[in-house]
């Protein structure tokens, strides 16, 4: 499903190149629940924002589907982008302004989904995380949990082949956090989405079936934490 | 879709409101501003243009050149031109000939008598040319015969009330006329003249009545320059084509005439753009015009530049939102979209707000500047009114908004989710050229502003060379030929003897009036002289009642006198070294001697927006304006024995009187309007920018709270973070008015160009308006400054 070969992201300073990602060779097949795991400023995040099309590398190649991403156009992405992937946020990211319903619909409003159809899957989406009664409260209304389901529904409304999600528990506490965790797990085993996680914690990481570890914008074999 | 983008930007509006305020108010403001003037231009551009034929009609002037230098011009010519260019020209279709008969006249029908000044002698074809519609009488025929008149709706309702006037008799007694009280028939009642018309009559007598006076002679001839003569091109001609002949016509008829140019004034363009002797009433001045279109401009500059700003620092605001749709699949085009969509509902609103304004202000301000103002759409545009102000929102709505849009949009999404895009935001640049811009246009307009006072100041307060202090004029009363004394005499006589009254004089006109007599005929040991003398008949004490000095000799010996005084500008025309040696030369005005008396100041008698001219007084006692000088402090009992007095010596004559200083510097109307009109959008659009401002510094402080917090637990003070935030601000305050200064320097010397006397231009005036506008800006914000410097710095960096 996803193919990265020899990927590099740098920033050019005035004498200086600092890598975040440097030759980075990975590939992920579908149905897979993995977790990357390294501590900061390993390049975790820009590795799922590579993936996710939200950041371009500075040279290698990237195949999505066997589609050389590092060759489409920012249309042919952006297609990609509303069909194929979904995102959660550490800090959730809602609109402060809309409502849960809102938020949920909104992806399908620039996928041009006609009202009638938007309205069966929102509330099936609804339905589903059992948000039916706070379809109209504002995000700040919410719990930090109850603000992540939302965030998760809304990834989800698409029905999106993958998601990625960077430390989607990084703000919750356990409970939430598990609760979190166990929806992805369900997604990953009963729906077949492909999901890719940023996290710091074994135990978030012990959901998934595969971890990665980074490290100075590498890949490495073993967990740097266990290394020390 | 859009029911989405609605929805959130009506609930942003609604979130922040103070925001949104300042947002909707400084555009409605400014719109509104834009509104109420684009009134006041359309009006004062709108002059004649009522006209069917407004596009085919000129008036012809005169410029009076003597050895190539030019000495006056004016707005009335000789009755034979018209006539003569008609004949001769065939670009030219039909003309009119209009004689003022001035200064005023008294109509009196039964026993109601009204004094009226706007009364002229018409030619028929006038009907023809001008649309001024007749209510009743046949316009074809209305002004043929000889003591027919036709007068204006006003007038009829004045003298008849609701009685049908045709048919009926008015009798109209002025001095232009020999003081004869002669009867009129009313043969025709035209709709009352618009008020954006150049000539205003109010009675029109037919033109042929002239000739029982003057003769028919007087049609041919080329020196009496009494006649605003119109004329009608054909619907294809050339009016400098038409110009063209001119020359050669007047040469043949006149092959030893003066060296005097006739010319076109298109009728449309003589209410702004002619400032010509003579004029029929006192014009406007597009000068003025053009300054208020840039300020309507300006004013709306610095509502959009608010706009922009806040809007694109709100953005900033919003990064999240932003990558938050971006990363939900929303391409760069329709973030834009739906920027430019909330950005038209704020200007929707604004819109709408400042249309309710303008309807609730339009009645002030014309009352205020005496423009009428119909309705909204009636006074601007009429039909086009509403497709204006949608392609004006248009456009405005999609101008204002891009900016930020494109902003917005171009931020990558894994920047703005982080919020990354404070720091280093692209807009500051822009921002800073922005907020300077609106530093210059506040310098500009306070030191444009504080010029336009001090000159209208200054012509008030110049020393006049005569003392118009406690100066009651009263208008002589229609005349009574056969009477032994004349009127002057009889009303000296009554009112000197009235307690508190200390002189009283006469004068064909009073200072602050135009002195409409005037010569080129003047001759010293027949040798011609170069110039065009001014002529005014006074009483002997008019000199002294007023306080003018005399450099040499004195005043004439009697009202019978042939002497002359002279003032020192006409001494130095006639070539006299000094003004000693004027006295006692002969002096001959169309060969007849006179001999010089004395030799005066120059004063001003006009105003001071004109140079003094040469002036010839001669003697006389029969005066239009009863000069009544006072020392009484209380002038109520004066002025009602003055007026028992006159309403018992002229029996059916209104009393009528003003005082001099009013009047005088009622003279400079259209400065005090332009100054008050002026000030009044400079204050707007300062309000403007300061509450643009107030919003700018909360943002801009804001996004270095974390920064004051800091500053503030390694030691700062207060007033070292007032500085540290003022000092941004205090560099474009300075960047603004250098730019202000030598715009405002060139704008304001072109103003002051129009004027005789006038004050300098101070460099001060700079410095103070840019220290003003950095005061006022560090006032505002170190509203907000302070608020963050005395915030303590443990809330502001637990947020991290």
């Amino acid at each position: 499903m996803i193919k990265l070969v020899d990927i590099d992201k740098y920033l050019d300073k005035k004498f200086q190149r600092t890598f975040i990602l440097k030759g980075i060779d990975l590939e992920i097949g579908q149905g897979e629940f993995v977790s990357v795991m390294g501590p900061s400023g390993a390049g975790k995040s820009t590795l799922l924002n590579i993936i996710g099309f939200l950041d371009d590398a500075n040279s290698g190649e990237y195949y999505f589907f066997d589609e050389p991403v590092h060759k489409l156009n920012e249309k042919q992405k952006s297609q990609y982008h509303k069909s194929h992937i979904g995102f959660v946020f550490q800090a959730y990211h809602l609109i402060d302004e809309l409502t849960v319903y809102e938020n949920i619909e909104m992806p399908l409003l620039y996928r041009k989904v006609k009202g009638s159809e938007r309205k069966s899957m929102v509330a099936d989406m609804l339905d589903r995380f059992n948000i039916v009664a706070k379809k109209d409260l504002f995000p700040h209304q919410l719990s930090g949990g109850q603000q992540q389901l939302v965030g998760v529904a809304r990834a989800l409304i698409g029905s999106p082949k993958l998601i990625l999600a960077d430390e989607p528990t990084g703000n919750l506490h356990s409970d939430q956090s598990t609760e979190i965790m166990e929806l992805f797990k369900q997604l990953n085993e009963e729906d077949g989405v492909t999901i890719i996680q940023v996290t710091h914690s074994e135990k978030m990481a012990s959901y998934g079936n595969r971890v990665i570890n980074m490290q100075d914008g590498m890949l490495v074999e073993n967990n740097p934490y266990l290394a020390e | 879709m859009l029911k989405n983008y609605i929805k959130i930007a009506l609930r942003n509006i609604r979130k922040n409101p103070w925001f949104s305020a300042i947002n909707i108010g400084g555009l409605a403001i400014g719109i509104t501003a834009c509104l109420l003037i684009a009134q006041y231009v359309a009006f004062e551009t709108s002059y004649d243009d009522f006209h069917q034929k407004s596009n085919q009609l000129y008036r012809i002037s005169v410029d009076m050149y003597e050895n190539g230098v030019l000495q006056t011009q004016s707005a009335r010519v000789a009755p034979a031109v018209a006539t003569s260019f008609t004949d001769e020209i065939p670009e030219i279709d039909k003309y009119a000939r209009l004689i003022i008969l001035g200064p005023d006249g008294v109509l009196t029908s039964g026993d109601k008598a009204i004094s009226e000044p706007d009364i002229y002698l018409a030619e028929n074809s006038f009907l023809d040319l001008f649309s001024f519609p007749l209510l009743q009488g046949d316009p074809a025929q209305a002004l043929t015969k000889p003591f027919t008149v036709v007068i204006s709706q006003n007038t009829a309702n004045s003298l008849f009330g609701n009685e049908d006037p045709i048919g009926k008799t008015i009798v109209i007694n002025s001095d232009n006329f020999d003081g004869q009280s002669l009867d009129y028939e009313v043969t025709g009642v035209m709709k009352n003249i618009p008020q954006n018309s150049h000539i205003q009559p109010e009675v029109l007598i037919s033109y042929s009545t002239l000739h029982t006076f003057v003769g028919n002679m007087f049609d041919n001839s080329w020196t009496w320059s009494e006649t605003y003569s119109y004329v009608q091109l054909n619907d294809q001609a050339d009016p400098e084509k038409a110009e063209s002949f001119f020359s050669d016509i007047y040469k043949r008829s006149n092959p030893n005439g003066p060296d005097w140019r006739y010319h076109l004034q298109p009728v449309t363009e003589i209410h702004l753009h002619s400032e010509l002797q003579h004029e029929a009433t006192a014009n406007g001045n597009a000068t003025y015009v053009y300054f208020m279109v840039l300020v309507s401009v300006l004013i709306l500059i610095v509502g959009y530049i608010n706009y922009t700003n806040l809007t694109t620092l709100k953005a900033e605001q919003r990064s999240t939102e932003i990558g938050i749709r971006k990363v939900s699949g929303a391409n760069r085009f329709q973030l834009m979209v739906q920027f430019v969509m909330e950005s038209s509902i704020i200007n929707f609103t604004a819109l709408i707000l400042a249309l309710s304004l303008t309807e609730v202000f339009s009645p002030y301000f014309s009352s205020l500047f005496g423009i009428p103002v119909t309705s909204l759409t009636g006074s601007l545009g009429g039909i086009w009114f509403w497709p204006i102000m949608a392609g004006s929102f248009i456009i405005l709505t999609v101008l204002s908004s891009l900016y930020p849009a494109y902003v917005i949009s171009r931020l990558t999404p894994s920047e703005t989710i982080k919020g990354k895009v404070t720091s280093n935001f692209s807009g500051a640049r822009l921002q800073k050229v922005l907020v300077a811009t609106q530093f210059a246009v506040f310098v500009l307009l306070l030191s444009v502003t504080f010029t336009i006072s001090s000159q209208i100041d200054f012509l008030k307060t110049q020393d006049l060379g005569f003392n118009s202090e406690q100066v009651l004029i009263v208008k002589a009363p229609k005349s009574v030929l056969g009477s032994g004394e004349s009127d002057f005499t009889v009303f000296k006589d009554k009112v000197s003897s009235i307690a508190g009254v200390t002189g009283v004089s006469g004068s064909e006109t009073v200072p602050g009036q135009e002195i409409y007599r005037f010569t080129d005929q003047i001759r010293i040991n027949q040798t011609p002289v170069n110039g065009v003398f001014s002529q005014l008949a006074v009483t002997p004490d008019y000199f002294d009642q007023y306080g003018i000095t005399f450099l040499a000799g004195d005043s004439f010996p009697d009202p019978d006198s042939q002497d002359w005084v002279i003032n020192q500008k006409a001494a130095e025309i006639m070539g006299f070294e000094t003004a000693s040696e004027a006295i006692g030369k002969e002096v001959m005005i169309n060969d007849h001697p006179h001999s010089i008396k004395g030799v005066i100041t120059n004063y001003h008698h006009e105003n001071l927006k004109n140079a003094v001219e040469p002036v010839i007084f001669s003697a006389t006692d029969d005066a239009n304006y009863f000069s009544v000088k006072t020392s009484a402090a209380d002038i109520e009992p004066l002025l009602s024995s003055v007026g028992t007095n006159y309403a018992s010596l002229f029996p059916g004559s209104p009393f009528e009187y003003f005082f001099l200083t009013d009047f005088y510097n009622q003279k400079y109307e259209l400065e005090d309007q332009f100054s008050l009109l002026f000030r009044i959008f400079s204050i707007l659009s300062i309000v403007i920018a300061l509450i643009g401002l107030l919003g700018l510094s909360g943002f801009s402080i804001h996004r270095r709270t974390k920064e004051i917090g800091i500053r503030k637990v390694l030691g700062a003070g207060i007033g070292n973070i007032l500085l540290l935030v003022s000092q941004e601000f205090m560099i474009l305050v300075l960047a603004g008015s250098a730019v202000a200064a030598p715009l405002a320097w060139y704008l304001l010397n072109n103003w002051l160009s129009g004027f005789a006397y006038k004050t300098e231009i101070n460099i001060w005036i700079f410095g103070i308006s840019a220290l003003l506008a950095l005061m006022m800006a560090l006032i505002t914000i170190s509203w907000q400054a302070t608020k963050a410097a005395i915030a303590n710095p443990v809330d502001s960096l637990r947020n991290e």
